[in-house]
């Protein structure tokens, strides 16, 4: 049986899957005979002389058969859905050991002690389940955890611990078996060992110095556990994590019920609730079978994180409040001497004690767990609340996007994260995190989701009309956990509404671009329409009045007349002009925003220092916005900040195109009164750029405007088009 | 002796009253042009002295044709004019190598010589 389950997989080589699961079956029915009959024993034995684990009674007896028979009953388990699983087959060997182990001592009980000589080879059953021990611990201690999760030792180094192991177990378990003599391990001292071999005794005693190598075997296989845990990645590091959690579980219940067993050291009996403890810790080992079955058969189901995370913060809030009734009830209690009557007093004490303090303790452990289970990122949970948060309206509708991006990145660790929006029949890359050090998303198209490249691509669908994708790119060497992949689905079913707004938001951007567009060609037209209608038949006028003038005498009294008409004229083409310049400037459209800046500047009425620091012409609307922002900004300037000078400073990144307007004026600017600064934050904001005022009083106003260049179809030209020697019209050459 | 001059502007009024009024102040119109293409072969042809150019043309605009007129006969004085304002068009008229610039609705004989007197300054 134990060789079977040493070395599984030679055993596999040789029966088919049925016949492992047969052999399994039977080697769990044995099981379950060997602990039923051992129960049968229990309550045949008189308790006062039932004797095996502490110090026997019948309740520690039933906990320590609840928790040793999950060991062959998770066994079973795994090794009916894989047959081949080394793990499944180790459990069921340790069960088993337990099993007969547990038979063994309430047989010999009975046929030594209760009835003697009503049941045979009571000496032979001694002797074949006193030493027992160390294969049952030996199993758990070293191979157990050598193998887990995958049957597999971490790396081939690992061979020479498993070996000494197997040699180790081997040497203490034939030196027990054959040492001459009482049976020290046995329930009842003094039987003899019938297969003591005399002769032997100084090679048995030597062979039992294995004992001693045994504990450092057991060390060696948890090193091999920490270093393939430090390695894990994925889903073996969750299988890994059910079990350390169990581990620590285990520990945390010995060490509790060692604490209170130190604390009652001195009553006789046992005090009920320290026995009820030391009994809980026996149960508590079910907790390692079963973590072992979870994590081999269903891991990443249960989001052992979570698990974890619960684990911890109970555990210390449990241990916290013994540990003030303890001190509180227990220690004062003694000090102030009344020995061992509970104190009301001080029971009531260490109830407020534990009323008040039990919120703050319970936040901070829980932040302490979070940060064991989930590092830096974000738990699954917060995600999802974080999103649902931002969904209700939080957030403005256009920065749910990039926060979607983060918040995914942050929730499954991931290194790269790329949120895609349908556009048309491809996707369009909306949204990236990290973000791009200009905080801005670098352009990207996918003809469809087949295309789209990552660890993971999620489709976001709302009523099955396909919207977009999210991709996550995890750093190298990870994998995409079951825990996160779910998560990504959870996030993907919320995330359809998201897209369905981004996708309206994208509309209405693109819509209002191109009403700004289309409001400037307008604009452009009614300049040039002003400019070669109007003015040109004014100027033509004023040009003939003029000519007329000058036939007439200096003091003609028609000369006088026509000399006022003139002047009205010269006014009305100058309004018509201003007219013009104010509803687009023709500079800025044939030469640019640095000349139509400096045309700016030698009309403003306060000196005007203007540095413009940019290479190439930036697209249109951007040059369209910025002179309008610059215009309005040298207009309120010469109108309220009694200013000695201002500089206009256009610069830019790879990204944004910056324009910036201080003055050495009064300052005291307020942007939320009715300016007309106030009716271009909106063309701004159609752009994607942002404005900000700074007007502290007396400390002069500082404007800034920046817009990302990234689209928009570049300015014309700043060159006009080379000259075309071809004559169209030559008129009345040489007259 | 009047000043031979070239009138260039696309807008027939224009030219046609600059013509009138710039006779009557002494100078010598020999021709007209409706855009910069035709306004470089008249210049050649005709050799004015004096180019009165327009700075917006229908196929390009006045510096160029200034600059491209200067270069085949770099003695040619060019006074660039338009419904605009000289501020309109930042340090073009300098950098084109005109001697300077008059608003349309300013243009009179007086005004023309008071440009032309800064090239003999």
């Amino acid at each position: 049986m134990s060789t079977l389950a040493t070395d599984p997989r030679r055993a596999a080589w040789r029966l088919g899957d049925a016949a492992l699961r047969r052999l399994a079956y039977t080697v769990f029915g044995l099981c379950v005979t060997g602990y039923a009959l051992a129960f049968a024993f229990e309550f045949l034995n008189p308790y006062d002389q039932a004797v095996s684990w502490g110090s026997g009674s019948v309740a520690f007896d039933i906990a320590f058969g609840v928790g040793t028979s999950c060991f062959p009953l998770v066994g079973v388990v795994i090794t009916h859905r894989d047959p081949r699983n080394t793990i499944g087959w180790l459990m069921l060997a340790i069960g088993s050991v337990w099993a007969w182990n547990a038979f063994a001592e309430l047989y010999i009980v009975y046929g030594a002690r209760t009835d003697p000589g009503s049941l045979p080879a009571v000496g032979f059953v001694a002797a074949l389940s006193s030493w027992s021990w160390v294969p049952a611990i030996g199993l758990m201690g070293t191979f157990l955890i050598l193998l887990f999760p995958d049957g597999r030792l971490p790396s081939p180094r690992w061979r020479v611990v498993g070996w000494a192991s197997a040699v180790t177990m081997t040497a203490a378990s034939i030196a027990l078996l054959f040492r001459p003599g009482t049976l020290d391990d046995a329930p009842i001292k003094g039987i003899e060992n019938p297969l003591g071999i005399e002769p032997l005794r100084s090679l048995l005693t030597l062979l039992s110095v294995s004992l001693v190598v045994f504990p450092l075997c057991i060390l060696g296989c948890a090193v091999a556990l920490v270093v393939r845990f430090r390695r894990s990645r994925g889903v073996e590091r969750l299988q890994l994590k059910w079990l350390a959690t169990a581990g620590a579980f285990v520990a945390l219940t010995y060490l509790v019920a060692m604490t209170a067993s130190l604390l009652a050291g001195g009553h006789d009996p046992v005090p009920g609730w320290v026995e009820a403890l030391q009994e809980a810790t026996l149960v508590s080992f079910a907790a390692i079978p079963l973590a072992i079955g979870v994590a081999v058969l269903k891991h990443g189901l249960y989001g052992i994180d979570v698990v974890i995370n619960k684990a911890v913060v109970f555990g210390v809030l449990a241990s916290f409040i013994t540990a003030v009734y303890v001190v509180i009830v227990v220690g004062i209690g003694r000090l102030v001497g009344h020995g061992d009557r509970p104190n009301l007093a001080l029971s009531i004490t260490a109830t407020a004690v534990v009323a008040v303090a039990f919120q703050p303790v319970r936040d901070r452990v829980q932040r302490f767990a979070n940060r064991l289970v989930y590092g830096t990122r974000a738990t699954p949970y917060e995600v999802m609340s974080d999103f649902a948060d931002r969904m209700g309206g939080t957030y403005a509708a256009a920065d749910l996007v990039p926060m979607m991006a983060r918040t995914v990145a942050q929730g499954v660790g991931a290194r790269r994260v790329d949120v895609w929006l349908a556009v048309g029949p491809g996707l369009g890359r909306e949204a990236t995190w990290p973000l791009e050090p200009a905080g801005q998303v670098p352009q990207a198209t996918a003809d469809s989701i087949a295309d789209l490249r990552g660890d993971r691509v999620v489709p976001v669908r709302h009523h099955g009309d396909l919207l977009g994708a999210l991709t996550v790119v995890k750093p190298p060497g990870e994998t995409v956990t079951p825990v996160e992949d779910k998560l990504l689905d959870d996030v993907a079913a919320q995330a359809g509404l998201v897209l369905r707004n981004a996708r309206l938001i994208d509309d209405l951007r693109s819509s209002r671009q191109r009403l700004v567009t289309t409001s400037d060609e307008e604009r452009r037209r009614l300049e040039r329409n002003l400019h070669d209608g109007a003015q040109q038949n004014l100027v033509s006028v004023a040009l003939m009045l003029r000519a007329v003038r000058g036939r007439l005498g200096p003091d003609d009294a028609v000369g006088t007349a026509l000399d006022l008409a003139s002047q009205h004229l010269a006014t009305a083409i100058e309004e018509l002009r201003e007219l013009a310049r104010g509803i687009h400037p023709a500079i800025l459209t044939d030469r640019g925003l640095a000349p139509a800046l400096r045309s700016l500047a030698e009309r403003s009425p306060v000196p005007v220092v203007v540095d413009y620091r940019l290479a190439a012409r930036p697209p249109t609307n951007v040059e369209g916005t910025l002179y309008f922002v610059a215009a309005e900004a040298l207009a309120n300037v010469a109108k309220y900040a009694q200013a000695s000078e201002v500089t206009v400073r256009v610069t830019s990144t790879d990204a944004t195109v910056t324009l910036a307007v201080d003055d050495d004026g009064v300052g005291g600017a307020d942007d939320t009164r009715g300016s007309g600064l106030r009716g271009l934050v909106d063309r701004v904001s159609v752009v994607d750029g942002t404005l900000h005022l700074s007007s502290p009083r007396g400390g002069g106003t500082h404007l800034t405007c920046t817009v990302p260049v990234a689209a928009g179809p570049p300015a014309a030209a700043e060159k006009a088009p080379p000259l075309t020697t071809a004559t169209k019209e030559t008129v009345g050459a040489g007259s | 002796m009047d000043m031979t001059t070239l009138i260039v502007d696309d807008h027939a009024g224009f030219r046609t009253s600059a013509r009138v009024l710039l006779e009557m102040d002494g100078f010598r119109v020999v021709g007209e042009a409706a855009d910069g293409a035709a306004a470089v072969v008249a210049a050649e042809a005709l050799d004015p002295e004096l180019v009165l150019l327009d700075v917006q043309l229908p196929d390009t605009d006045g510096f160029e044709v200034a600059h491209t007129i200067l270069g085949r006969s770099p003695g040619t004085r060019i006074v660039m004019v338009s419904s605009r304002d000289e501020s309109d068009y930042g340090d073009s008229v300098v950098l084109s190598g005109a001697l300077g610039f008059v608003a349309k609705a300013a243009l009179s004989g007086p005004a023309l010589r008071a440009v032309l007197a800064r090239e003999a300054a």
